[in-house]
């Protein structure tokens, strides 16, 4: 709340200009010249059109200017029957670009000039033409590298709003994919794209998202995480109740599950809601290689998950606590290697995971050529030299590397940085309560996430409440001619998402 | 916000003030590996312990362990006197500088002298700690139990390992199992013996103390009955069914034997009452595989099957009724046939014979019955004609 800036303020003044465009140009000029002072990227292109005083409007950079030069100042420059000029003319006869339109007030100019619209205001028109000729650079769509796959489409978002609306278009053909806009941010009035199919996507949860995005006053957006954090269920959950992709099959298949996508300008991350825990743990991959594999994938990231979070609590809890849980010929190595330690487990524990997390961190901002030099100085260091050097011992440098792989395998990186930092706390309980403690934790921790909601969906569904059919596509992923229907979780009507029993077979066996 | 602010309060308080009060680093313990008591005196006990030092394990990974593979043997045996075990163990831990941790102690041993006087208090100090685990197996030996402990054998770095996996291989008593057959009425105890024995090699350097399990002692109670020799020993594993998957040799001619390896082995109790004393049949019944005909015998032909057969019975039936006879001498019910009484006739067993079983046993009349089957032969080998 302390963030939000005071945005009815700034849009009161600006209400004020709600009056319409004079007639008189060199007026209107002198106002938007006012209105964007000390703006040098701001041009002024002047012409005569006929032999009337004409203005093209525009920001430098954001527009086509190929197009512009080709398409509106060379045609305005053909010789004009001055008398019967008008708006519509200029708009339907000479103007040659696709896209048209009329302004009739000031506040609206300005703000189609701030989208990287042309704007064309000639003397004695009561009304702003709006040239829509944006050009402003653009990254072209390539592989996404947060979520890259071996099998699968190469493209990913980029940062233009519109090809990303586009990408989702070409994958569902379908009259049934609606776009809503809304424009987000006092300042940077961020374009958002609220994506869904209109036939499976309740039209509550609909209702919902643009409730809680209307609600939203903030000086700007510049990236989903923003509107991410501003309409999540539970602002203080550790866990992420929005997921985010740069790929627009994961998009696509969503929405065709009935979830709703909101593209965001500005970044390659589409917010997915609502959305349950389980889905973090699923890869896009896991549709399109063969099922058996996906199905061993889920069971062991399922597996690793666990180890992410408890591997070293457990450790720690085992060996202050529990000793007589270990096996005694394990035991025996653990206390040798243990030996010549100075710090106790728990200590032990918190310094390697502490480095490793300092590694990763190193790591993560370094250019790639310094990033390995980092990687050998972390292994060597704080492999070998501090095991050799009997600071740590090294079944828990095993450990903490198998932690730090087993939280590599969460597809997800918003989820895996929630298991990475619950591990500390865990690491804590279990240095003072041992397993006991590992136990209270976990306990805490379910309830909490069986408590949470994304969007009014419990987060643990469908193994909380749970639902057996739904398990399908959980911790395993049956083969798509087993995949009949969609997760009726949300999706209360057309549910059917193809023909029953569609287990290919040969004609033949079957007469 | 204020409410949020006291409960973090109040959670941090149990997180910092109870600080690790359990806590029991793994070099603050000595694992005791086995444990061995003694009877020194009349109330004086001992109590040896092994215990590893992970020091000198010579593991890999433990190069800042100081010593490594010194030379030195990676365990030490110490022990402590008292007037019963827990003082020993007092007596024993104002030594050491590690806490002793029994959790790991799969190995008990007891000595000779204790286990002629019974053993009963001594099992009840393992039960009564709530590190000891029941399932630990228990032995007796000849002699000090403490020797044992101290003997260096090859393969494992510990003589208690050494001894479970001995173990493992023929008879094995766990505590729990030795606490059933002391309070179960009609029956007795039996304990694997665990004895020293040397590496025969003729290397005399290279000569080291093994440790060898291949008889069984006879306990009465938790009085040692007798050490049967390894002929008996033998007897009494047919007679509690501890003949499954092990190798049996026995006679057919002159100097040809017949080895086999018994797959299945049942025993069954049968009993009759007649002028209020019962009367007993043990049966027998085993399949063996032949894992070497060194008579050649063939098992197509009848007669020569016969023989490996009654062969085998005969020899099994001597060995049984050869223990039978003697610890029915001594009212020692090895078999448990008070115990199938018990089971099967209690009111008949409460009323007339439990307050007397072991006189009554002295009389009692029993017939073994053995019925083998050989139902795998091996291959025949090379057969010269003649």
């Amino acid at each position: 709340m302390r963030f939000r800036t005071k945005g009815k303020e700034t849009s009161k003044t600006k209400q004020s200009n709600e009056q319409p465009i004079l007639s008189n140009v060199e007026t209107t000029v002198d106002y938007i010249k006012e209105e964007f002072k000390d703006s040098s990227d701001l041009i002024f292109r002047k012409i005569n059109v006929g032999k009337r005083h004409a203005y093209l409007i525009y920001i430098d950079g954001l527009v086509d200017s190929n197009r512009i030069e080709l398409h509106a100042i060379e045609q305005l420059f053909k010789d004009l029957d001055d008398q019967r000029l008008d708006a519509e003319m200029i708009e339907e006869k000479i103007v040659s670009i696709n896209s048209v339109s009329e302004s009739t007030t000031l506040t609206d100019t300005i703000n189609q000039i701030l989208d990287g619209n042309t704007v064309l205001i000639v003397d004695t028109f009561d009304k702003a033409i709006v040239i829509d000729a944006k050009g402003a650079t653009k990254r072209s769509v390539g592989e996404p590298d947060s979520e890259s796959v071996i099998r699968g489409p190469r493209e990913g978002f980029t940062e233009a709003i519109r090809v990303n609306t586009s990408l989702i278009r070409q994958k569902i053909h379908s009259s049934n994919l609606k776009v809503l806009s809304r424009k987000i941010g006092t300042e940077t009035k961020t374009s958002v794209a609220i994506m869904y199919m209109e036939n499976l996507a309740p039209p509550e949860l609909v209702k919902e998202v643009l409730a809680r995005l209307d609600k939203i006053e903030i000086d700007g957006i510049l990236e989903s995480g923003y509107i991410e954090e501003l309409i999540e269920d539970s602002p203080f959950s550790f866990f992420p109740q929005i997921q985010n992709t740069e790929r627009p099959d994961t998009a696509a298949a969503n929405l065709l599950e009935g979830r709703v996508c909101i593209v965001v300008d500005g970044t390659p991350f589409v917010l997915i809601l609502p959305v349950s825990f389980w889905q973090f743990i699923q890869a896009s991959e896991d549709y399109y290689q063969r099922f058996h594999i996906s199905i061993f994938l889920r069971l062991l990231r399922t597996v690793l998950l666990f180890l992410a979070l408890l591997m070293p609590a457990f450790y720690v809890a085992v060996t202050t606590f529990h000793q007589e849980m270990v096996p005694t010929t394990l035991l025996l190595s653990i206390a040798a290697s243990r030996e010549a330690i100075p710090f106790p487990v728990l200590v032990e524990a918190l310094i390697m995971e502490l480095a490793f997390e300092a590694l990763r961190e190193a790591g993560i901002r370094l250019p790639k050529v310094i990033g390995q030099a980092v990687s050998i100085l972390g292994a060597l260091v704080i492999g070998q030299a501090a095991v050799e050097a009997g600071i740590v011992s090294a079944p828990m440098v095993i450990v903490v590397s198998l932690t730090g792989i087993a939280s590599f395998t969460i597809p997800r990186f918003n989820m895996a940085i929630s298991i990475r930092l619950l591990r500390f706390p865990m690491l804590i309980l279990a240095g003072t309560f041992g397993l006991f403690g590992v136990v209270i934790g976990s306990i805490v921790l379910l309830t909490h996430l069986c408590r949470l909601r994304s969007f009014g969906v419990p987060y643990f569904s469908p193994l909380s409440p749970l639902d057996w059919s739904e398990l399908k596509d959980v911790f395993i992923r049956v083969p798509w001619w087993e995949m009949d229907r969609r997760p009726e979780q949300f999706v209360k009507e057309n549910t059917v998402r193809k023909a029953k029993s569609f287990k290919p077979y040969s004609e033949k066996k079957k007469s | 916000m204020v409410v949020f602010r006291f409960v973090f309060l109040l959670l941090s308080c149990i997180l910092l003030l109870t600080g690790c009060w359990d806590r029991k680093e793994v070099n603050d313990l000595a694992f005791v590996l086995g444990t061995g008591f003694d009877k020194l005196d009349k109330n004086k006990y001992r109590t040896s312990v092994q215990v590893p030092l992970p020091g000198n394990s010579g593991q890999s990974g433990s190069s800042s362990g100081g010593g490594g593979a010194g030379g030195s043997a990676p365990y030490y045996v110490d022990s402590g006197q008292g007037r019963n075990i827990r003082e020993s163990n007092d007596d024993l831990q104002s030594r050491m500088s590690r806490e002793l941790f029994f959790s790991h102690r799969r190995i008990i041993i007891f000595g000779e002298e204790l286990a002629r006087n019974g053993f009963h208090d001594s099992l009840d100090v393992i039960i009564e700690q709530p590190q000891s685990r029941l399932s630990s197996s228990v032995f007796v030996t000849e002699g000090k139990a403490m020797d044992i402990l101290n003997s260096t054998p090859h393969f494992e770095q510990f003589s208690s390992e050494t001894i479970r996996e001995l173990a493992k291989g023929g008879v094995r008593r766990s505590v729990k199992e030795l606490i059933n057959d002391i309070y179960n009425p009609g029956i007795d105890p039996i304990l694997p013996i665990v004895s020293k024995s040397m590496t025969q090699n003729n290397d005399e350097e290279n000569k080291k103390e093994e440790i060898e399990i291949s008889r069984l002692a006879v306990f009465k109670d938790d009085q040692l009955g007798f050490f049967a020799s390894t002929e008996e020993s033998k007897g009494i594993k047919w007679i509690i069914s501890e003949m499954d998957d092990q190798t049996y040799t026995y006679p057919v001619k002159d100097t040809k034997e017949m080895n086999i390896r018994v797959t299945n082995e049942k025993l069954k109790i049968n009993h009759t009452v007649k002028n209020n004393l019962p009367k007993f049949t043990i049966t027998i019944n085993l399949e063996a595989r032949v894992e070497q005909n060194e008579a050649d015998l063939d098992f197509d032909n009848p007669s020569e099957y016969e023989l490996a057969i009654n062969k085998l019975e005969s020899s099994i039936k001597k060995e049984v009724t050869s223990i039978l006879n003697r610890s029915q001498e001594e009212g020692i019910d090895i078999a448990g046939l008070g115990y199938h009484l018990y089971q099967s006739d209690s009111l008949t067993w409460d009323k007339y014979w439990a307050d007397d079983w072991r006189t009554i046993l002295k009389d009692t009349e029993i017939t073994t019955k053995i019925n083998a089957e050989i139902i795998r032969n091996t291959s025949p080998g090379i057969t010269i004609k003649e």
